[in-house]
């Protein structure tokens, strides 16, 4: 269903970067090399600075100290915001996407993430659960090898949580890569694990 | 840029309520001013240009308000920076939807309401004229006025601070060229120069819009 996204993805590395964030220095010297193939997951409790670090490796942040070299044009990234509208259709929203990925229509994953029975019902009407399905769908229909999701298991139910989880594994299996941000190590298998040291009381400390 | 095109169209209708509050805005604004000023009706035919002109400039405004605030909001932003479309074409076609969906029928409507403050029905298509090649312009100012002020929050005010002044030569000219014109007198220099303000403003808005929004996001 994905893996013809995959490809020869370039590697993701970020070498000694430092990110600082109104004024509070929130992650120090940190280092990480995935290549093709590899899925890293990265977890840390709220405040950590996880969601930080992935929009400095999606590039939209630039970090105060150190180099991040990602392969830009194979970039796809899920953030807390998910860049949904919620006065359009499901089927409105995929097209946007799809529009602006310029990839095929997904017909596979619309039925992956069960959302043909919501095609035509306005977003705002989606349950938190149903929501994330549709952004994260937005964004495997992509066509991009590089997979960069915020935290893509939050409000999914556990069953859901593990389709998720073993989709963003298969993606690496067929030579793509993935970050992904998690609250507490949720995927299993081969996969890196970080977990950032920082929480938020020693953040507010 | 087509899907955003489709997208924002869509969303106008839905969200945003359609033209109707601009045009009902541009109806009040263009009625008061004459009822203001006192019953002689040779008075409103006189100031009848201006008064078009600049309603039709406040009346853009409105609709600029949330133009990429919603977007900044909701993570359509930082996703589309990470993504093929380019942020100039993105930027180039909420130019082209709010000009498609205020300025036109703004300009659309001005020669009726110029009825109202007793402009001939020549006098009317000259301000159509103006503002078909002067609109273009205050909507490019207006969108790069919006995309200064979209990691503001409620920043409508701030974005409208900042427009107006800009819009002011588009408001001369396009005045003084619908005067000229309607007078039958010589108004190809300042509608030539209204044309060169909007192309101007058209090619340099995406790449300027842009910029201010890869800031924003940061």
């Amino acid at each position: 269903m994905m893996d013809d996204a995959a490809g020869n993805a370039p590697e993701l590395k970020a070498d000694g970067i430092a990110l600082v964030k109104g004024g509070r220095r929130i992650i120090s010297d940190f280092s990480l090399l995935v290549r093709p193939g590899e899925c890293v997951e990265i977890t840390g409790s709220n405040g950590a600075g996880k969601t930080s670090l992935l929009r400095a490796l999606a590039g939209i942040d630039t970090p105060s100290e150190g180099t991040i070299a990602s392969p830009g044009d194979e970039l796809v990234y899920l953030g807390h915001q998910d860049g949904l509208k919620a006065d359009l259709t499901v089927t409105e929203n995929l097209q946007f996407w799809v529009g602006v990925f310029d990839a095929p229509e997904g017909e596979d994953l619309v039925a992956a993430f069960r959302l043909a029975a919501l095609q035509d019902r306005p977003v705002r009407l989606l349950s938190a659960g149903q929501r994330k399905r549709l952004a994260i769908a937005t964004a495997f229909m992509s066509g991009r090898a590089c997979w960069l999701l915020d935290e893509p298991l939050t409000s999914l139910d556990p069953d859901w949580a593990d389709i998720v989880a073993s989709m963003v594994l298969d993606h690496c299996r067929t030579g793509g890569l993935a970050v992904v941000t998690t609250l507490t190590k949720s995927l299993t298998g081969k996969v890196g694990s970080v977990t950032l040291p920082g929480t938020a009381s020693e953040l507010r400390a | 840029m087509k899907t955003v095109f489709i997208r924002d169209f869509r969303l106008f209708f839905r969200a945003r309520g359609g033209p109707a509050l601009p045009l009902v805005f541009y109806l009040a604004i263009s009625l008061l001013i004459p009822v203001g000023i006192g019953p002689d009706i040779d008075t409103h035919s006189l100031v009848a240009s201006g008064v078009l002109w600049s309603g039709a400039l406040l009346a853009s405004l409105i609709s600029l308000q949330r133009l990429f605030a919603d977007d900044m909001d909701d993570g359509t932003l930082e996703r589309l920076l990470v993504s093929p479309l380019p942020l100039e074409l993105y930027a180039a076609a909420k130019t082209a939807i709010h000009w498609l969906l205020t300025g036109l029928p703004l300009c659309l409507a001005a020669p009726l309401i110029g009825l109202m403050l007793n402009l001939s029905p020549d006098s009317g298509l000259a301000i159509l004229v103006t503002l078909l090649v002067g609109t273009p312009a205050i909507s490019a100012i207006g969108v790069f006025g919006a995309a200064l002020t979209s990691g503001l929050g409620p920043g409508g005010l701030l974005s409208s601070v900042l427009v107006v002044p800009l819009c002011i030569p588009t408001l001369i000219f396009g005045s003084v060229a619908a005067s000229h014109l309607s007078e039958g007198g010589a108004a190809l220099v300042p509608l030539a120069l209204l044309g060169a303000i909007s192309l101007a403003c058209l090619a340099l808005n995406p790449i300027a819009s842009a910029m201010v929004l890869r800031i924003n996001l940061r």
